[in-house]
């Protein structure tokens, strides 16, 4: 994962950079937000002119999946003292989420504080590093803006995506979101977007089989 | 001064949704 993360740090910080986006913002937004599908597309909308308050909600509503990683590993953490798990919060991304809930999963014994924050602070100096790459490269290279790296995140979102649409309710949830976000494109502010996601969600929540359906 | 408040909206948007963590244990917890 470590290696994983590699490309999109770099991607990111040279995209930020030749979108006019401060050396120190680049740097601190990978530092201050860590997660890099937010990061991505703050800095896609901020290329676009879209206003503050609508990159701040957008960052939200990606970002809200972190909130069902924290409820997934509070069983497993809720014995560490709180001080502790304040900052695991800050570390917590796809990628730690992923490996501590795998470690936890295979029920081998573990020291979960000392595994969590191993892991995650090996995640976030090596995203800090391959921003740090991506603002060196964006200046190096200063007429990369027009090579089309912008592809490379939205085939990221699909490579992401794509393996996730597991029933028919995914499915729907993704078609109607990408249906929407067609048909909104030309509202205002990006809003078109946020109407996609939340159309997705509530598409995906009607048509999810319900708890008691289930073996 | 702009960019540094949207970095800072963005971080103060982000780490509410991670901190679930934080809560007393076992509140999700079934059955």
């Amino acid at each position: 994962m470590l290696i994983g993360a590699a490309p999109f740090g770099v991607i990111y910080g040279t995209l930020a950079i030749s979108h006019g986006l401060p050396v120190w913002a680049t740097f601190l937004m990978s530092a201050l937000v860590y997660g890099g599908a937010s990061q991505f597309i703050a800095v896609t909308l901020l290329a676009t002119g879209t206003a503050a308050p609508i990159i701040i909600a957008t960052t939200f509503i990606v970002n809200l999946r972190h909130a069902l990683y924290s409820a997934a590993l509070l069983p497993a953490v809720s014995t560490l003292p709180r001080s502790w798990r304040a900052g695991m919060a800050w570390f917590l991304t796809d990628e730690t989420f992923a490996i501590v809930f795998h470690k936890l999963d295979s029920g081998e014994p573990v020291h979960l504080a000392r595994f969590y924050m191993g892991s995650a602070l090996a995640m976030f100096s090596n995203w800090l590093f391959w921003t740090g790459m991506g603002i060196v490269l964006g200046h190096s290279l200063p007429g990369i803006a027009g090579w089309g790296l912008e592809f490379a995140m939205v085939a990221t979102f699909v490579g992401i995506v794509v393996p996730l649409l597991k029933d028919r309710s995914h499915v729907a949830a993704a078609l109607a979101a990408a249906v929407v976000a067609i048909a909104a494109r030309e509202l205002p502010y990006k809003l078109g977007l946020m109407v996609a996601a939340l159309v997705g969600i509530g598409v995906g929540v009607l048509l999810a089989p319900k708890a008691e359906d289930k073996p | 001064m702009n960019t540094l408040l949207l970095l800072l909206g963005m971080a103060a948007v982000t780490y509410p949704v991670r901190a679930g963590l934080w809560l007393r244990g076992g509140r999700f917890r079934h059955g």
